[in-house]
């Protein structure tokens, strides 16, 4: 508990659409100098991205199974589109769907920031809110890649590329 | 013209009276070629300016979300690679060109995890690819049309400014000089018949 406190009063608050105070290296170094190994482990597993989530802890499989939830919504979405059928929603908000691509990840970004909320509510001081902080960070630190001239170059370059080799 | 070398002779006026015969059937039939390599020049340009416009349309419509193609969790280049442009020959305005069908692409499965706009990404990437593509294949046909188009205004020029004109000089002139000869032979005969 001390040292959950000790780690969440020396890292800046987070809030959803601003750029991320600190860099998600700089939050593992942070955590790893004032949480016990085993937390560590617990943090370790816990990521926004199914692919890296574990299941070894209450709090990870909680998380998993949040993102599993968000995925087979997507996954239904995605099915329906392609299948040229009217797409619908489970959990995340309709707007999902008539949003234009960037919002549309927003909304879900949204979505998942307020289930991790849910997550930490009422557990202030407790590995819970360090989760939970892991998760915000990586959900700011996508939110911040999303970057429009950057965007545009990666576009431009890929069309470049292959209007190279299409020339030759 | 001054250098050409003429002989006075009828059959040679009734040969140069057969080149004029054919250049004056010929001139019209490579202008109407010039005329139709134009105008179809003229349609390739204008279909190559309606694509670029599609591809600026998908640029503007793209911009309010092409930040996403930044993401750090996908990188939108494994999902598609063009394989091959499908092209068929085909004659415009009787030059052989290849006329765009479509293109093969090399095309990775998006997996489940993927977020959702990397659906969206894909299919701006294969219009814009396929709009490229095409405007490839009419660069090419203009190349080749261009090409034909000098061949066939060197051709409407040679008969233009030489062929016609040479012919037409060397039948008066052969006319003439015959004229004379004919003159001369009358005269002398006249001559003769006088100091007969």
């Amino acid at each position: 508990m001390i040292s959950e406190v000790y780690l969440l009063s020396s890292l800046p608050s987070l809030s959803f659409g601003n750029k991320p105070p600190i860099t998600l290296e700089e939050f593992e170094h942070t955590a790893k100098m004032e949480l016990p190994e085993k937390d560590i482990a617990v943090l370790d597993e816990v990521s926004i991205r199914l692919d890296e989530c574990g299941a070894g802890s209450v709090l990870s499989t909680k998380v998993c199974s949040i993102l599993r939830e968000l995925q087979e919504d997507i996954s239904m979405i995605r099915r329906s589109k392609n299948e040229n059928q009217d797409p619908k929603t489970n959990l995340l908000p309709a707007s999902v769907l008539v949003e234009n691509p960037l919002n549309s990840e927003i909304i879900a970004m949204k979505w998942l920031w307020e289930q991790i909320e849910e997550i930490e509510s009422g557990r202030t001081f407790t590995m819970h809110e360090v989760v939970a902080y892991k998760l915000k960070l990586q959900i700011l630190q996508r939110l911040y890649s999303f970057n429009k001239e950057k965007g545009k170059a990666i576009l431009d370059s890929l069309l470049e590329a292959s209007e190279r080799s299409i020339a030759q | 013209m001054s250098t050409m070398k003429v002989k006075y002779t009828k059959t040679e006026r009734a040969r140069q009276k057969k080149i004029l015969k054919v250049s004056e059937r010929m001139l019209p039939l490579f202008e109407a070629m010039e005329k139709s390599l134009m105008a179809t020049i003229l349609r390739v340009t204008d279909r190559i300016d309606l694509l670029k416009q599609k591809i600026e349309d998908n640029n503007t419509r793209t911009e309010p979300w092409v930040a996403v193609f930044a993401d750090s969790w996908v990188d939108i280049r494994e999902f598609l690679r063009v394989k091959e442009i499908v092209t068929h020959p085909i004659s415009v305005a009787g030059v052989r060109v290849e006329e765009y069908e479509r293109v093969n692409f090399e095309e990775s499965p998006i997996p489940e995890e993927a977020p959702l706009w990397v659906n969206d990404g894909v299919e701006l990437i294969r219009e814009q690819l396929q709009l490229l593509a095409e405007i490839k294949c009419l660069r090419d046909q203009i190349l080749l049309l261009e090409e034909e188009l000098l061949d066939v205004r060197a051709r409407v020029k040679l008969f233009e400014k030489r062929r016609i004109p040479n012919a037409k000089m060397a039948i008066r002139k052969i006319g003439q000089k015959l004229q004379d000869d004919e003159r001369l032979t009358i005269a002398t005969a006249k001559v003769v018949k006088t100091r007969g």
